[in-house]
């Protein structure tokens, strides 16, 4: 028997390890899916394709928010530089883009910025050389004094944060940098692939160099008036630019792009995208599906105290019915699965966790989804719910986005591969 | 509240709390438990009222006092937080941060907008298109937030700030360690609305400016989460955005509102009321009554319905039909003292004196103290030659008011009439007292006089009335009888 400190103690552990962080590669608590995703690993996937390549590869990478693709680029990243391949891997949105607005030349710019900071035994000059040649033109937007006296990398490195900051911050500034630059996007690409070529020069002939830009998935979507959305402009009308990088590259795409009707385009250009889907909890007919609830179980134990992880129930559910529940809510997304948990937590004084507690953290959750849902959606959603399928258009795409359709796969027993939709479970109910 | 190691005295802060957001304890106790619990960086968002926020921030001061507790407010200038938030952390090293004011710089993004020229259309479209500023940096933020702020952060903010979270900064949102409701979405709600467009039903509040471009804000912001099985909630909703629209003067896009109310639902009687009110007040009189018509045909139990359907009669100049409404407004409400007031003008309009001295009366078994129903019944008695009820009504209304001089000046015609001519002279004193140039009131002072055989005084008193205002043609008329035809002519040549 716990006593009420013990008790209070795991509550406490437990709460701050169900966070909805991304896990860091090599972390105890990550859980491998691939199973239940349709056998999807995106390390084996994209890594292979690097790996054994001869020519330059841009794959797309896309999943929801949330559904762990930071988790499974950075193990990619560590699987990589295990076997002795130089990765720069960056996050776009934290200093480089604004994702509300963001251009291609933005994205270049990211990258650019990326890699003379990280490969830093390649010869920066062309790039110092590009900068020099363009600062004349920029100097009364950008409205600092430039110091490219000496070509040292931190000098280069620090005036293309300057750049970048500008782009990303300030929105008067933005728009009349990326014109003065966007005539001599070619000539970046030239410089920044000789340095790249450099850093090649100093590597084993069989290893590669990988640029890994996350979350470019997060730049929102806005529609032209013309229809088109920014999505497309960036990834497909750039995408002979995209493509031009002297290395391989994995661009993480907007999930929603990858279902639009430019699908096809898309395919036809980077190959067909990985997406990450949701681990599969029901069935497409609506039974639970055990093999995923067990993987979500695990998900959960890896989460809890070492002495609980064998007494789920009683210890930590009162009972395996609140457990399924909760694990059948998630809809198998496991920010989501993360999320309830933390909310259960937080309603619970003392374990087990009940019933009450956990039906409250599922309306807390569904309250978040129903407010997400705009009014035009709803009959989308019922149909969805119906049919299992979704069409290409702007609204599914933005429900994808929103996550209140979930994708799921899975291989049938001729191991072919099905995908298939539902409204993701906390919904359900206000479908009725 | 054991749970927090000691019993709570009922002074406390939290007891405070307790007593008067007795709906929201639940909610409040998780909120502590989980701040109590977390370690390291910690998003948390409470949906409350802004006293709620204010009463939640003194609790948690006084119950983790071993904690730094600072507050942060926003203001419509700010469009970033994590500068500012990260210079303070430098300086102060605080543990848990209570940020207020989002709703402002929200409200300022809105108006910024327009001001940017964008037409109220795009602010009015029930899409949601761009970002504001603030949620934006927070979307882009949050990694730098988690790495570099090993803090609490803890949103106070109203119900419509929750959904621009949820929808425009979503992946902020999805970091959260927590959100709380104080008020149920619904509640929440049902209370800013109320709060933001009570006003429209009393006459004499408005809502200033800035309080009706929060409610248009507001309401677009939850008209968005409105489901198609919910049109006549949304077309409520729309009803009141329009009313708020009205308030500030956007005539088209309040008008526009109304339609889409409308054609929502086009059984919410409210939503034809307004936009009749609307099209009575652009002098579309003939449109307003057919508003109206679909109103009453809806509902012929709201007062206001029929109130207005008759103001607009009367415009159009159906007096009868107009009567008719009024009549039917004061049945449903007899406390409608405008309507009394309308239904008796336009019966003396009509000469109908009986019916309107009725109506007055009528009117005042309400409110005995309508002076003016008062004084309007004297003069009608006083028409019809009934001096001593003409007295009476006209007196009680001196009695209610004796600073009114249209009343003394009746009161001296009555007592004219009544033949009492040093007591006419003194009421036409009393309005001369308060209002010296009132040619009419000295005209009639000499009138009077002439007839006391004060040819003098009459005359005196006539010619400042002429002085004052040379085209009062009952004074050139009275000085014709004091003066007799010849002096006359000569002073009228010589004027």
């Amino acid at each position: 028997m716990l006593t009420l400190q013990q008790m209070e103690a795991y509550l406490d552990e437990m709460y701050n390890s169900f966070t909805p962080t991304p896990l860091q590669p090599g972390d105890a608590r990550y859980v491998d899916c691939r199973a239940v995703r349709g056998d999807e690993d995106v390390v084996e996937d994209l890594g292979r394709t690097v790996r054994r390549s001869h020519d330059f590869t841009q794959q797309l990478y896309t999943g929801y928010r949330g559904s762990g693709k930071t988790t499974e680029l950075l193990r990619l990243k560590k699987d990589l530089e295990e076997r002795g391949h130089v990765v720069v891997y960056f996050a776009a949105d934290e200093e480089d883009l604004s994702v509300q607005d963001a251009q291609y030349t933005d994205i270049l710019l990211a990258c650019t910025r990326h890699l003379l900071r990280e490969l830093k035994d390649a010869n920066p000059r062309p790039i110092m050389a590009w900068l020099q040649a363009r600062w004349q033109s920029l100097q009364d937007v950008m409205q600092t004094e430039v110091n490219l006296e000496e070509l040292s990398l931190e000098a280069g490195l620090s005036e293309f944060a300057k750049l970048t900051a500008a782009v990303r911050t300030e929105p008067g500034q933005r728009q009349k940098i990326r014109d003065r630059l966007d005539p001599h996007t070619e000539t970046l690409l030239q410089a920044l692939n000789t340095f790249i070529e450099d850093a090649r020069r100093g590597l084993p002939p069989n290893k590669k160099v990988v640029v890994i830009a996350d979350n470019l998935d997060r730049i929102v979507p806005i529609f032209r008036e013309n229809g088109r959305s920014n999505h497309e402009e960036i990834f497909l009308d750039r995408a002979e630019q995209l493509k031009a990088l002297a290395c391989h590259v994995v661009y993480t795409v907007p999930i929603s792009l990858v279902y639009s009707h430019r699908a096809t385009d898309l395919k036809d250009i980077y190959g067909i995208p990985q997406v990450l889907p949701s681990i599969m909890v029901h069935q497409e007919q609506g039974e639970p599906y055990a093999p995923g609830l067990a993987i979500l179980q695990q998900i959960i134990r890896r989460r809890l105290p070492e002495s609980l992880r064998d007494n789920l129930v009683p210890g930590v559910f009162e009972s395996e019915a609140v457990l399924q529940k909760l694990c059948l809510r998630s809809g198998g997304y496991v920010r989501d699965l993360v999320q309830l948990m933390q909310e259960a937590i937080t309603k619970t004084d003392t374990l087990p966790i009940d019933g009450g507690a956990v039906q409250r953290a599922v309306d807390n959750l569904r309250d978040v989804y129903r407010r997400a849902v705009e009014e035009p959606w709803w009959a989308v959603l019922r149909q969805v719910r119906d049919a299992k399928q979704i069409d290409n258009d702007n609204l599914h795409r933005s429900l994808l986005f929103s996550r209140c359709i979930l994708e799921y796969r899975y291989l049938d027993v001729e191991e072919r591969k099905h995908t298939w939709y539902d409204v993701h479970p906390v919904l359900w109910k206000e479908l009725a | 509240m054991t749970e927090f190691g000691t019993t709570v005295r009922s002074d406390t802060a939290f007891a405070t709390f307790e007593q008067e957001n007795p709906e929201a304890i639940t909610a409040f106790t998780d909120l502590l438990r989980a701040l109590r619990r977390k370690r390291g960086f910690g998003l948390f968002f409470v949906q409350c009222s802004h006293l709620q926020g204010q009463q939640a921030i003194a609790v948690i001061q006084e119950q983790f006092p071993q904690k730094r507790v600072i507050e942060f407010i926003l203001t419509p200038e700010s469009e970033t937080l994590y500068d500012t938030l990260a210079t303070r952390y430098r300086a102060e090293e605080f543990d848990l941060v209570c940020i207020t004011g989002v709703e402002e710089s929200l409200y300022k993004y809105e108006e910024t907008l327009r001001q940017a020229g964008w037409e109220s259309e795009a602010i009015f479209n029930y899409q949601w298109k761009d970002t504001p500023p603030l949620m934006s940096h927070l979307n882009r933020q949050r990694e730098t937030f988690a790495e570099h702020l090993p803090i609490l952060l803890v949103f106070f903010v109203p119900n419509f700030v929750i959904d621009y979270f949820i929808r425009r900064a979503p992946d902020f949102f999805d970091w959260r360690s927590g959100w709380f409701e104080f008020m149920a979405s619904e509640t929440a709600f049902q209370a800013s609305i109320f709060d933001a467009l009570v006003y429209y039903n009393k006459a004499d509040m408005v809502l200033t400016r800035a309080e009706s471009e929060r409610a248009i804000v507001e309401i677009k912001a939850k008209i968005l989460q409105l489901d198609d099985r919910r049109y006549r909630e949304k077309s409520k909703l729309l009803r009141e955005q329009g009313r708020a629209f009205n308030a500030i003067g956007y005539i088209s896009q309040a008008l526009d509102c109304y339609d889409l109310a409308l054609q929502t639902d086009p059984e919410n009687e409210r939503a034809w009321l307004s936009k009749g009110r609307l099209l009575y007040d652009l002098a579309q009189y003939q449109e307003a009554l057919n508003q109206y018509d679909r109103a009453v045909h809806l509902n012929s139990e709201l007062p206001e319905v029929w109130y207005g359907r008759g103001l607009t009669l009367e415009a159009l100049e159906k007096y009868p039909q107009a009567i008719e409404s009024y009549r039917a407004t004061l049945t449903i409400d007899p406390r409608h003292m405008d309507c009394w007031h309308r239904k008796g003008k336009l019966l003396i309009k009509a000469k109908n004196y009986t019916q309107a001295i009725r109506t007055f009366e009528k009117a005042l078994t309400f409110d005995p103290e309508s002076e003016n129903f008062w004084y309007l019944k004297g003069i009608l008695h006083h028409k019809l030659k009934q001096y001593e009820d003409a007295l009476v009504s006209i007196e009680k209304a001196l009695d209610l008011n004796s600073l009114h001089t249209a009343y003394w000046y009746h009161y001296g015609m009555l007592l004219k009439d009544l033949q009492q001519y040093a007591a006419a002279i003194e009421s036409f004193d009393q309005v001369l007292a308060i209002k010296p140039y009132d040619d009419q009131a000295w005209c009639m002072r000499g009138i009077v006089m002439e007839l006391m055989g004060e040819h003098e005084q009459a005359r005196n008193n006539i010619q400042r009335s002429l002085v004052i205002n040379p085209r009062n043609f009952q004074a050139w008329e009275a000085l014709l009888e004091v003066e007799g035809l010849e002096t006359m002519l000569g002073q009228f040549v010589s004027q």
